[in-house]
């Protein structure tokens, strides 16, 4: 039998597992992170002003929290297992290092969040209003917390500082955290990861607010959500991409490889040109593309600050890689890297104009009677969500084939025993149920988000609160 | 007793912790299954452990974060080997958790599914955690692979299953049961709380079934009394030191028999809580060195001296976990403190579906 359409060697298999499973947790990941300081700030707002609005925005977003935090806790059990599951070999070498973070991760962050949401959830008026506001507020530094320890994990595969590997036994150690904790591609890892979850937060709340308004429904009440909404979106959408863009700069000393995958630049350029769009030129066989439309100077400036700094290209690098490594093939998927980069740059920018018009009708006062921008804010809810996910993938295949850079590859951090039939049974599992979680979650999210939210008089106070009803 | 050799009881102490806490919750979830007639008792039940369920099983990615941490060698073959057994684990923890959050949102049709799955998820759970725990001690196929500081697996799931790791299994899912009854005896009130109090957690003549009392005493005891023995013959352990923390785990559990039938829930719920970590404690006593014995031979098991991580990472774990975890318990017990005083008495004030 010859090459069978979809591989079915374990390698790309737990691959796979890995990249779909990774990707669904991701979903949820960012909204909690940007939507937990929104709701604090909205319950802060209560408590300092009184004004009752605010509370029930409070517990109308605190549902929506919810259901979303329930999914990304639930799904990141797997994250962790799925290490030492899938990926024996890769956990025995770095677990020293790479395993270190996940437990701060757990001790430091993880438990706080998931205490403190807990008792959030169920201490509306059992705890004094002090407490029950601090409480949001925890959840937030937990939540914040545990993604920049996580990030420590991935940035460490992407950039391995503040280790050495033993002689006797050929496995990392970590010889100082420090290092590993501040890790320069993790720095900025955790700052353009924590801006785009208020994008996504952000998109969600400038789209729940435009459907209330469209519908012309808690229009009052959503209002203040509009402006909010706006406030966040127009700064924190375009800051996104400059950090995105600082980025990039930074990766290319630890990763020249990605970016020049990122550009299809094949042959290093001095000064580079951007490409805005090609057909062709993504295989070695196949370098030079048959349409490209460039703009002068651009790549140069975004790799390195300057107009006519020099830009690597790939068959530099993979000859630099080779002297280093040895022998293979050091290329990633050029096609998926120059794309995905642009999918991520052009949907954020794409994003970042929506915010922008946005403010524009607002500040000329027209927005609420402009009944296709709300209708274009209430579809945008999904662009934030798409940007991250193809950042991952981005940053995750162009790293290839190394799974930790220049330490370890990926093929060689597969766990043995587990063969082929077993990982296609349990991504099988895994993508039926996630499937299923999926399409529960996104009706239940709707149907929260375009409920009427809930009134807080005496009489029916508790009824209101965002707690799981059993 | 080296850093590394410290580190092996902080994680069976992490373990003890994770099973003792969730053990309840499980426990709760069969109770629904086994002690409840209808949906709005279900309901009852789980609302004892809606505050705290979440944060419990948090325990989980601690102890595990800590063992890749510590022990990658374990870490890794261990996951590895149990490979299917995790993904259904893992597939019904997560059916579970979506059952507390939806059981209540979805339609009312649907909670009788919901409340299916979480039953069925509380008991498959503590059988894979009792397998996959007791069979590092009986043995697993397990060996160098060539590269040095590499361990590998050479089974496959079935591997798992031993009589030995079967007994395990059985006997802490029977000990959660008793262990959860015991936390409805003592949370809940009215018809449903008598129910369980009369016929459930005591031995009653006119009602021996369902009672969750024998099957506690017997395959918990049977447990305890087994893992000495298979110390011995697997492990080359001499009986006495694994003898005393299952001497100590069996009259715990004797204890928590007698107090339930004298009516005293709590103390019966201490004793059960003891009865946990001394299933945990007899069980990782009887592996030490070791940490997964090695049925190829008996030089070829994972230890804690071939498993372990560098020095200086176990040293920065230790002031990592000496820091942290008071501080978790401090904060958790303030938690469990300051909002289970004010449930457990009759129908929640949110009890009332809002959104459907």
């Amino acid at each position: 039998m010859h090459s069978l359409p979809l591989a079915s060697d374990a390698l790309t298999l737990a691959r796979w597992q890995f990249a779909t499973t990774t990707l669904y947790h991701f979903i949820f990941v960012p909204l909690t992170l940007g939507l937990a300081p929104v709701i604090a700030y909205m319950q802060t707002k209560w408590y300092r002003t009184r004004d009752e609005s605010w509370l029930r925005l409070t517990k109308f977003f605190g549902t929506l929290l919810l259901i979303n935090f329930a999914i990304g806790a639930a799904t990141g059990l797997l994250q962790e297992f799925q290490f030492g599951m899938n990926w024996s070999a890769y956990s025995q070498f770095v677990g020293d290092v790479f395993g270190s973070t996940l437990a701060l991760e757990g001790l430091i962050a993880f438990m706080l969040e998931s205490t403190f949401i807990g008792i959030w959830v169920f201490g509306w008026g059992r705890l004094s209003e002090r407490m029950h506001l601090a409480s949001i507020w925890l959840v937030v530094a937990g939540t914040w917390l545990s993604t920049t320890f996580i990030l420590m994990a991935n940035s460490w595969m992407q950039n391995p500082v503040g280790y050495s590997i033993d002689k006797a036994t050929g496995q990392a150690r970590m010889v100082n955290l420090w290092d590993v904790l501040t890790n320069k591609i993790a720095i900025w890892a955790v700052f353009h990861t924590l801006l785009a979850s208020l994008m996504v937060a952000s998109f969600l709340l400038l789209g729940v607010a435009c459907w209330h308004i469209l519908k012309g429904r808690n229009v009052d009440l959503f209002r203040p959500v509009l402006k909010l909404s706006l406030y966040m979106a127009i700064p924190i959408s375009t800051l996104t991409l400059l950090v995105g863009s600082e980025f990039g700069v930074a990766l290319t000393g630890p990763q020249p490889m990605k970016i020049a995958a990122a550009e299809a630049l094949w042959n290093s350029e001095q000064p580079a040109a951007f490409s805005l769009f090609q057909i062709g030129g993504f295989s070695a066989n196949d370098q030079k593309p048959s349409y490209s439309l460039d703009i002068p100077y651009l790549l140069s400036f975004l790799a390195t600050n300057t107009f006519t700094g020099k830009v690597e290209g790939m068959n530099q690098v993979q000859a630099s890689e080779q002297a280093k490594y040895g022998p293979g093939n050091y290329i990633p998927d050029v096609k998926l890297a120059y794309w995905s980069m642009r999918g991520m740059a052009y949907i954020g920018s794409l994003s970042a104009a929506i915010a922008l018009l946005g403010g524009f009708l607002y500040w000329r006062g027209t927005l609420e009677r402009s009944r296709w921008f709300l209708k274009i804010a209430v579809a945008g809810i999904s662009l934030p969500f798409i940007t991250a996910l193809i950042g991952w993938v981005f940053t995750e295949t162009a790293r290839q084939p190394w799974v930790a850079y220049g330490v370890l590859k990926t093929a060689d951090g597969l766990s043995q025993s587990v063969g082929p039939g077993e990982i296609i049974a349990s991504l099988t599992a895994f993508m039926l149920l996630y499937i299923g979680i999926g399409i529960t979650a996104f009706v239940l999210l709707r149907r929260y988000a375009i409920l009427d939210p809930p009134q807080v008089g005496a009489a029916d106070d508790a009824e209101s609160d965002p707690v799981p009803v059993y | 007793m080296t850093l590394a050799q410290l580190w092996f009881f902080v994680i069976a102490g992490l373990w003890s912790t994770y099973l003792v806490l969730e053990g309840f919750d499980f426990g709760v979830g069969m109770m629904m299954g086994i002690a409840a007639r209808n949906e709005d008792e279900r309901s009852e039940m789980i609302e004892t452990i809606a505050p705290v369920w979440d944060a419990n099983e948090v325990w989980l990615l601690v102890v595990g974060g800590l063992t890749f941490a510590s022990f990658p060698a374990w870490y890794g073959t261990w996951l590895e080997g149990a490979y299917l057994g995790l993904v259904v684990l893992i597939i019904v923890l997560l059916m579970r958790v979506i059952s507390f959050e939806w059981r209540g949102r979805v339609n009312p049709r649907w909670r009788g599914l919901w409340s299916a799955i979480n039953i069925g998820a509380s008991v498959t759970a503590p059988l894979i955690w009792g397998l996959v725990l007791s069979v590092l001690l009986a043995g697993l196929p397990v060996a160098g692979s060539g590269r040095v500081g590499e361990m590998r697996y050479f089974g496959n799931i079935l591997d798992f299953i031993t009589p030995y790791s079967v007994l395990g299994a059985l006997s802490l899912a029977a000990i959660f049961a008793f262990h959860g009854a015991l936390f409805l005896a003592l949370r809940l009130e009215g018809d449903l709380a008598d129910r369980i109090r009369q016929r459930i957690v005591k031995l009653d003549a006119r009602h021996l079934l369902p009672n969750l009392m024998l099957p506690a005493l017997l395959l918990g005891g049977g447990f305890l009394i087994a893992t000495p023995f298979v110390a011995h013959s697997a492990n080359a352990r001499s009986i006495l030191p694994v003898a005393i923390p299952a001497a100590l785990g069996l009259i715990a559990l004797i204890a928590a028999v007698v107090n339930a039938q004298r009516g005293d829930f709590a103390r019966a719920f201490i004793c059960t809580v003891v009865t946990i970590v001394g299933w945990v404690a007899t069980l990782f006593i009887g592996i030490f060195p070791r940490i997964i014995v090695s049925t190829i031979s008996l030089n070829d098991s994972v230890t804690i001296e071939n498993a372990q991580s560098s020095h200086y990472t176990l040293v920065v774990m230790t002031i990592a976990a000496v820091v942290m975890i008071p501080v978790i318990i401090l904060y958790q017990w303030w938690g469990f403190r300051t909002l289970m005083a004010r449930l457990g008495r009759g129908k929640m004030p949110w009890s009332a579906p809002d959104a459907s």
